[in-house]
């Protein structure tokens, strides 16, 4: 640490940095797009949400009015993470405006920047009630997929119970597993009531020979999280310099939990799976054959 | 203005000095023959020894004899040494007064010739010299002398009657000691109370002086005291010992257990001995930075400047007398020429606080509140847009250079007297100015918004503002969140302001980040200023493994530069 260090130092100066925003936004649309790189880094920096001045959001709102540029796209998606979702000015049409640029940004080379962005917003978007409807699944199925994101950002305090309870109402698993694969890439420990849900929602949600694969996504991303946690210090101090080691402790804890659910459940399904598959070709025949006999008996 | 009410005071007060000399003059006259010797009584005494010369019986057994003259008695020599000061003292304040007619009747004295600007700027010059010179202060003295010269007359008259009849002595002393008595409670109570209405010079002086002592001298005593005797004991080699005692004790077996007191009782008379040249040493230093510190605190006790037109800049003494027009309740068509050439200025530079209330009274009078919607007179719209404009100006400029101005709360004040708390100003265009008190006066929800504010094409707010954002800047680099969105603003045009704006508002952010800003006038340069404040920022935070690196993109793939 810098001597004379101030913890909030980029904080206390968000309103200057919020007043730069438009004229870096207007030297990206040209083409420049040093200084917005720069405010994101900045804001980055002060890990602290709502970042942006509230003078400077009604301004930044009408960004999502404007038609899709490729520069203004990008604008777009690095300063979401900064925007303060709850506000009234954000609905349907600003999630899926925020979605098409997402998905065209994603699509040019990817950086390390540009998908934290697009996380940090997404776990935002979800903790609202009113937006988190209008997620496109076509961003949680590339959230999937990503694993090489640092172990932090401003969306890691949507992981509580009350999010994880709203997600599974959305009923529709693939979502689900796609939140929790993101929100298990964060090395930090659950609260009681989030780790009960989740443990809930793997037994409920994840039950079922069909959603074997997707038990497995689960399963891998947690080994993949434990495989960075069992690493030792020196690996997440290079990742996370100001990460306390009991906390990290307790984490473990949590996801060795987590993975003890999911395989307790896993035995059981093994068993199914591993029988022969003429067992399932009959179940799959008679489940047929009752399915005509229902239709025939309602057309009769 | 000014001149005017001390025209009136100097023709009363060279009455009153007149009609006090005569009064005094003819007690002095009369106390005056007694410091001669008695003509009469010498006469008397003479044809008293002729008498007893003839008959020797006719004057009884005493031997009459002729008085030697030995001088005036003490009491009358001290009575008309004070009827003379009082009689000096009314006939001095006579003299001043006929002088200060004198000086007015110059200052009133108006040049016929040269343009409208020429004959303010003299103007102008003439009032300056009158404010530099304490002009006020020297006519305010007269009444004050003619006060001291009564009293003198009272306690000369008291002490003079005293040896003649103590009843009648006795009463002129009443009556002179209620007059003091009374003179000092209207003293005490004009400085208790400035809404009192018997002020005399005398209640200013004690409350100015009450003021200083209160705001600044007990402070720099508590600040001197504390800072010398805080030091002193922290270096004093008595707590060091306490503190070494305090360790050794708990080390029991140490060496230095058997030690320590034998060290301490042997060094204790050095000990003691620097302590006392440090204290001295303290105490001395105290006194030096109290009287240093005085002496920068009465910094307004100074003889008169001489400033002369030529070193007056001149943008400086137009605004003077823009502002004195301003005030001045004269034709409208004038008030717009005024406004006009106050728009026109580029530098608000040492502009007169009035000038914002000026600015706002007039916008407040070419403006009605019908229900709640605030509506321009008809005929005044072109007076109430340069005073909007003005009033903009000023308002800006003072919230920047003096945010804490006692003229800001009071245009606030009046702001809220004048208009509702809900006033509808939708049909009222030029409403910037009345949307700054706004912002500076109400809470956030009463705010007028951001869409609101409709700045003209040609109005180039931040670099009136610069020069007292360096100021900003040495009062912990804040700048005003008003301000800010002021700059947010100008940034989010489209299309962008001039470069020039466009460079401000760059200095402003910089500036608000704790930046030294250099006086460069490149878009590039303030570029680096930028980055070289991003840096600093990061630098006071607590950064990361992977850093911030403002000159270098990284893996980034759109590190085009600026």
């Amino acid at each position: 640490m810098v001597k004379g260090a101030d913890p909030d130092a980029v904080f206390h100066k968000r309103k200057a940095i919020s007043v730069l925003l438009p004229y870096a936004i207007h030297l990206a649309e040209g083409g420049q797009q040093r200084m917005l790189d720069t405010f994101s880094c900045v804001a980055r920096a002060s890990n602290s949400g709502g970042f942006i001045w509230h003078c400077a959001e009604p301004l930044m709102a009408t960004l999502f009015d404007k038609p899709s540029t490729p520069s203004l796209d990008r604008a777009i998606i690095l300063v979401s993470p900064y925007l303060d979702w709850d506000k009234h000015h954000f609905n349907q049409d600003t999630v899926t405006r925020w979605s098409t640029a997402a998905l065209a940004v994603l699509e040019a080379p990817y950086t390390e920047e540009i998908g934290r962005s697009v996380v940090d917003t997404l776990l935002q978007i979800v903790s609202v009630d009113s937006l988190r409807q209008h997620i496109p699944v076509s961003i949680w199925l590339w959230s999937n997929n990503q694993t090489s994101l640092p172990p932090e950002w401003l969306g890691g305090y949507t992981r509580t119970q009350e999010v994880i309870r709203q997600v599974r109402a959305l009923g529709d698993v693939e979502i689900l597993k796609s939140y929790l694969l993101l929100i298990w890439l964060e090395w930090k420990w659950f609260e009681d009531s989030a780790l009960t849900e989740m443990c809930t929602s793997i037994r409920e949600d994840f039950n079922g020979i069909r959603m074997e694969q997707h038990r497995e996504e689960l399963r891998k991303r947690l080994h993949h999280v434990l495989g960075q946690l069992d690493q030792g210090a020196g690996y997440l101090k290079k990742y996370r310099p100001g990460l306390d080691f009991l906390d990290a402790e307790a984490a473990r804890d949590d996801y060795k939990e987590l993975m003890r659910v999911l395989l307790e459940d896993n035995e059981a399904a093994k068993i199914l799976t591993c029988t022969p598959s003429g067992f399932t070709i009959l179940f799959d025949l008679l489940t047929l054959v009752d399915t005509y006999r229902i239709s025939f008996d309602t057309r009769v | 203005m000014r001149a005017g009410k001390v025209t009136r005071v100097e023709r009363w007060l060279a009455i009153q000095a007149g009609l006090f000399s005569v009064v005094t003059s003819a007690f002095v006259i009369h106390v005056h023959s007694q410091l001669q010797p008695d003509q009469i009584q010498e006469t008397a005494a003479l044809l008293r020894v002729l008498i007893h010369n003839l008959d020797r019986t006719a004057v009884g057994n005493d031997i009459p004899t002729v008085p030697e003259w030995t001088g005036p008695p003490p009491t009358i020599v001290q009575v008309e040494a004070i009827l003379y000061a009082s009689f000096a003292t009314s006939l001095f304040s006579a003299f001043l007064a006929m002088l200060g007619k004198q000086w007015l009747n110059r200052y009133a004295s108006i040049e016929m010739r040269g343009s409208t600007i020429k004959r303010s700027q003299d103007r102008q010059r003439k009032l300056n010299g009158i404010v530099t010179w304490y002009f006020d202060y020297v006519m305010e003295s007269l009444p004050l002398m003619l006060q001291l010269a009564l009293l003198l007359l009272g306690c000369a008259l008291s002490l003079y009657l005293w040896g003649i009849n103590t009843t009648i002595a006795s009463v002129v002393i009443g009556i002179t000691s209620f007059g003091v008595v009374f003179y000092a409670f209207i003293v005490i109570a004009g400085a208790a109370s400035a809404n009192c209405p018997y002020q005399t010079p005398g209640a200013r002086i004690l409350r100015h002086i009450h003021h200083h002592i209160h705001r600044h001298i007990l402070p720099l005593i508590q600040t001197t005291l504390h800072s010398a005797f805080s030091s002193t004991i922290n270096s004093s080699c008595i707590s060091s010992f306490i503190s070494l005692w305090g360790v050794i004790q708990n080390e029991r077996w140490s060496v230095f257990y058997f030690l320590c007191p034998l060290l301490c009782i042997l060094s204790l008379p050095f000990s003691l001995a620097r302590d006392a040249c440090l204290l001295v040493r303290t105490m001395i230093m105290g006194a030096i930075t109290l009287v240093c510190g005085m002496r920068n605190r009465f910094c307004w006790v100074r003889s008169p400047r001489v400033d002369g037109l030529e070193q007056q800049v001149v943008a400086s003494k137009d605004l003077q007398c823009i502002s004195w027009i301003l005030q001045m309740p004269l034709d409208k068509a004038i008030h717009i020429s005024t406004l006009k050439s106050l728009a026109a200025m580029t530098a608000l530079a040492d502009f007169d606080p009035a000038l914002v209330s000026a600015c706002f009274d007039i916008l407040a009078g070419c403006v009605a509140v019908v229900g709640r919607e605030v509506v321009i007179n008809r005929g005044s719209e072109e007076l109430a847009t340069l005073s909007d404009l003005c009033c903009l100006r000023a308002i800006s400029h003072l919230a920047a250079m003096d945010p804490t101005s006692s003229v800001l709360k009071d245009v606030r004040q009046r702001y809220t007297e004048t208009f509702p708390l809900e006033a509808d100003f939708g049909s009222f265009p030029p409403c910037r100015s009345l949307a700054i008190i706004l912002n500076i006066s109400y809470p956030p929800q009463l705010k007028i918004q951001q869409k609101d504010y409709g700045l003209l094409g040609n109005e180039h707010i931040i670099p009136i503002q610069l020069s007292r954002l360096e100021y900003q800047k040495k009062r912990h680099g804040k700048v005003p969140r008003w301000f800010l969105r002021f700059v947010l603003h100008h940034l989010c045009q489209d299309p962008l302001p001039p470069t020039p704006v466009v460079i401000d508002c760059l200095s402003v952010v910089v500036i608000d980040m704790g930046c030294t800003v250099s006086d460069t006038t490149t878009l590039d340069e303030r570029y680096v200023h930028i980055w070289q404040a991003f840096t600093s920022l990061i630098q006071k935070q607590h950064t990361t493994g992977g850093g911030f690196k403002p000159n270098n993109s990284g893996t980034r793939n759109h590190g085009q530069g600026c």
